[in-house]
């Protein structure tokens, strides 16, 4: 029975495959300075604007729905819990399509390099898989329990998407601008240079 | 009568596409694929005659030709492999990691499971002989297609459509196999229909895909880094000049 099941997963799949390899746009080869800024600004937008872990704290911890718990209006509750829900909804949309953005950036680029490491790439490329179905699970369980479903869950999305930010921010690093370590240590309070 | 027509709509569509192959010299890019369309074609045209005439001894003949059909099955393989990442470097060292990979842990897995048996308990067995082996193919199969779904690469028409036909003939087959071997005679008939009509689907994904040579496009922008970098650099030095200047202006007593 187990054969049986292995070998029609494999024929199936195989005829999945296909079909979303022949439906799938191709891209093409980024790199260009315009793609590589907004690549940039992706990145900064998720690392800044949606994964901070007190962002995901505020939209998934329970401190808020307590202190609107505690009013004892359930008008205010429902009201509360469908905009929480909708903010959730939002948050994880947002995680998802940038998300893919950078994926599809990643993948224009690295495609091209004869020098990149093949353990790095699958590490990636498992990463993007299992965040996009982390995303998606997400989505569902919001959908259907609302945004205090998997509050753990949404946290460690967050830093799984954290640590894939990270990874890519290397290859963008020459894009960010060095700050002169020098210059604030040796500088007079009035501006004027200490060092000869 | 349904068979007989089958089979000759088969040789008439493999004519064709090695024709066009011929005509268009696609031979001379896919030549593993026009091996294995001459392979096939030779073998359905000397196997029409038993199996009109003697029947009785057309299955041994039958599998003798799925393993010839199975083998230039891995050749056109090894071409979509080839080809599809020709242009993209970093791709083609990541579908050969995953694809070499997956090639020792199958042949691990058959030299395990075959090499035990003698020859002629293996024989019995052709049918879910050929559904291993055609398990490999579409593994192998599935691990390309993987590749190019997450590179988003364009292969163009020619390959595109050697993969589906392959593809589609091959998940067929495997699901027809498993489906006879555990169902036993009762699914002789849906087999019997199963096994020619999706060989003559993917046959005519062939004839239309390999009409005419319709390669994969080049990739749109590889050199054109350096071009933007050179411009992105002269547009910050120009800014950076503005302020230069607005600085000394400041600067001056």
């Amino acid at each position: 029975m187990m054969q049986l099941v292995i070998f029609l997963a494999v024929g199936t799949g195989l005829l999945v495959l296909l079909l979303v390899a022949i439906r799938r746009q191709p891209s093409h080869a980024a790199g260009s300075a315009g793609e590589l800024v907004t690549a940039k600004r992706t990145l900064e937008s998720l690392q800044l604007g949606l994964l901070p872990a007190d962002l995901v704290e505020q939209v998934f911890g329970r401190q808020d729905f307590a202190y609107i718990s505690s009013i004892g209006s359930n008008e205010l509750t429902d009201l509360f819990m469908s905009e929480r829900k909708r903010l959730a909804l939002m948050w994880i949309g947002q995680i998802r399509k940038q998300v893919r953005a950078l994926k599809d950036f990643h993948v224009s680029r690295s495609r091209m390099f004869t020098h990149m490491s093949r353990w790095r790439e699958f590490s990636i490329a498992l990463d993007f898989a299992g965040l996009e179905i982390r995303c998606r699970v997400l989505q569902l369980l919001m959908r259907w329990r609302g945004p205090y479903a998997a509050p753990n869950f949404a946290r460690r999305t967050a830093t799984t998407a954290g640590r894939l930010c990270s990874v890519l921010d290397q290859s963008l690093a020459f894009l960010t601008p060095g700050t002169p370590a020098r210059l604030g240590s040796e500088s007079g309070a009035d501006g004027t240079t200490l060092i000869g | 009568m349904a068979a007989s027509l089958l089979w000759i709509a088969g040789i008439v569509l493999e004519s064709v596409i090695l024709f066009r192959l011929l005509k268009c010299r696609l031979f001379a890019h896919y030549p593993f694929f026009f091996a294995y369309m001459a392979v096939v074609c030779s073998l359905s045209i000397a196997l029409w005659p038993i199996y009109q005439f003697h029947y009785v001894s057309y299955p041994k003949f039958f599998w003798a030709k799925q393993f010839l059909n199975l083998l230039a099955g891995f050749g056109v393989l090894f071409e979509i492999v080839r080809k599809s990442f020709q242009r993209y470097p970093g791709a083609r060292n990541f579908a050969t990691t995953v694809l070499a990979a997956m090639f020792a842990i199958l042949c691990g897995y058959f030299a395990f499971r075959l090499l035990p048996l003698p020859l002629a308990v293996a024989n019995e067995g052709l049918s879910s002989l050929e559904r291993d082996f055609r398990t490999v193919q579409a593994l192998t199969l599935c691990g390309v297609l993987v590749v190019i779904s997450y590179y988003r690469i364009d292969v163009g028409r020619n390959l595109r459509g050697i993969m589906t036909g392959l593809g589609l003939y091959v998940g067929s087959t495997i699901l027809s196999n498993v489906l006879r071997i555990h169902l036993g005679p009762t699914f002789d008939r849906g087999w019997n229909a199963i096994q020619p009509y999706s060989y003559l689907a993917s046959l005519l994904i062939w004839t239309f895909a390999l009409w005419s040579y319709a390669p994969a496009p080049a990739p749109e922008k590889p050199e054109e880094i350096d071009n933007d970098y050179e411009a992105f650099a002269g547009r910050t030095e120009a800014v950076l000049g503005t302020m230069r200047t607005a600085v000394s202006k400041v600067n001056r007593p």
